[in-house]
């Protein structure tokens, strides 16, 4: 899907008047205050948009993964569990890995980061 | 359309699954013990139709039963109705009963509501059902552990309302005063005459108030989600 698509779906699932208040490379988490429920909405609307099979989980995997201590463990990711997010975040952005926190995992969540996770899935 | 009703051996899921199944759902059921019930309803219900055993008691076959729901077997329709009653003193060593009746009333529907929801979402259409009782708002000697069950799901289903709302799924509970079911007669025993003298309608309801309720629901007569719908017997609930 091309970004302006995603931003249009964006836009219409948090009730924005101009699709061009989001700025592609921004948070929609952090910057556009996108809720959980908007999140669910804007993966099924996603779904539906893009024809392609995928569980709102599968769009930001973050969130699971964190549940599971082979990749996350004691508030700390585990090397295999950083292996993993840079698998799903490689050739979109470098990462430096100090700071892995929910908070700042969310700033990559971007209409950008989606048009790379989609092509991905 | 398929419904799934939960406890289709008890008379209100017997009366509800006759219902829709009137109305062209096709409807599937679950029941615990009574294999026989289970049998008359399923030959009653037709070939096209689904039955299974879950002792919703039990957590891990309460579990195996929600990761067997999937998107071609979801249900458009899910009615909680399997319950049963605890009438005893909250007084003394009361924990093993009051799991036992907190799985059977409330983790088990909430857990099985859950997944359903999850399977209504994408589709963004569904109808919860959730029968619960006047006991949850009404306090009576012996009644801490039903009632407080009973209100649970109550609550749990209005919350649960408002995160699937944007989803066009609804919930309703039915919360009914006594019915003439074999749940009020092993309650009532020989003090049938003097419960129903007590109560200001001095009538108890039939199974079919209350199926009469989920049909208007499910066939969009009763438009409302999160709420509880309390079908008295002339108690003032508040
Ligand atoms: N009758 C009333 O006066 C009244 C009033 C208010 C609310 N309600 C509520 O209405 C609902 C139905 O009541 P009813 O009078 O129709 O009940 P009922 O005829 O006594 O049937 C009880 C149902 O619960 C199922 N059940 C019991 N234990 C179970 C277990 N461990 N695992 C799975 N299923 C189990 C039974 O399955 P099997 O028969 O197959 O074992 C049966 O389907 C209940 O939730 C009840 O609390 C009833």
């Amino acid at each position: 899907m091309i970004a302006e698509e995603i931003a249009r779906v964006a836009a219409g699932v948090m009730y924005f008047d101009d699709v061009s208040e989001i700025d592609f490379k921004r948070s929609l988490f952090n910057d556009y205050s996108m809720s959980s429920l908007d999140f669910v909405d804007f993966a099924f609307e996603l779904k539906d948009n893009s024809g392609k099979e995928f569980s709102p989980d599968e769009l930001w995997p973050i969130n699971l993964m964190m549940k599971n201590p082979d990749f996350y463990t004691n508030g700390e990711w585990t090397d295999i569990g950083k292996e993993a997010l840079s698998k799903i975040f490689s050739d979109f952005t470098p990462f430096d890995g100090a700071n892995l926190s929910a908070e700042r995992l969310h700033e990559f969540f971007s209409v950008n980061f989606i048009q790379h996770r989609l092509a991905n899935i | 359309m398929k419904a799934l009703i939960i406890g289709g051996t008890s008379a209100i899921g017997e009366g509800i699954a006759r219902c829709l199944a009137a109305m062209k759902y096709r409807v599937d059921f679950t029941y615990h013990s009574n294999t026989e019930k289970a049998k008359s309803l399923g030959e009653a219900l037709g070939d096209d139709h689904h039955s299974v055993r879950v002792d919703l008691s039990d957590v891990s076959e309460v579990s195996k039963f929600v990761a067997s729901l999937n998107a071609a077997s979801a249900p458009d329709v899910l009615i909680n109705v399997a319950g049963i009653t605890h009438d005893a003193l909250s007084v003394g060593n009361i924990g093993a009963d009051l799991a036992r009746v907190a799985q059977i009333n409330f983790l088990a529907p909430a857990s099985i509501c859950a997944r359903v929801v999850e399977l209504m979402m994408p589709r963004r259409c569904g109808s919860i059902i959730n029968v619960t009782s006047i006991a949850s708002k009404m306090p009576r000697v012996g009644n801490a552990a039903y009632g407080s069950t009973k209100a649970a799901l109550e609550r749990f289903t209005a919350t649960l309302a408002i995160e699937v709302a944007r989803y066009k799924v609804r919930t309703l509970c039915i919360a009914p005063g006594f019915v003439d079911t074999p749940m009020f007669h092993a309650f009532a025993g020989d003090r049938r005459k003097d419960i129903i003298k007590n109560l200001p309608l001095r009538e108890i309801l039939a199974v079919d108030d209350v199926v009469n309720s989920v049909a208007a629901f499910v066939g969009g007569k009763i438009k409302t989600t999160g709420t509880t719908l309390y079908l008295t017997n002339g108690q003032s609930v508040l």
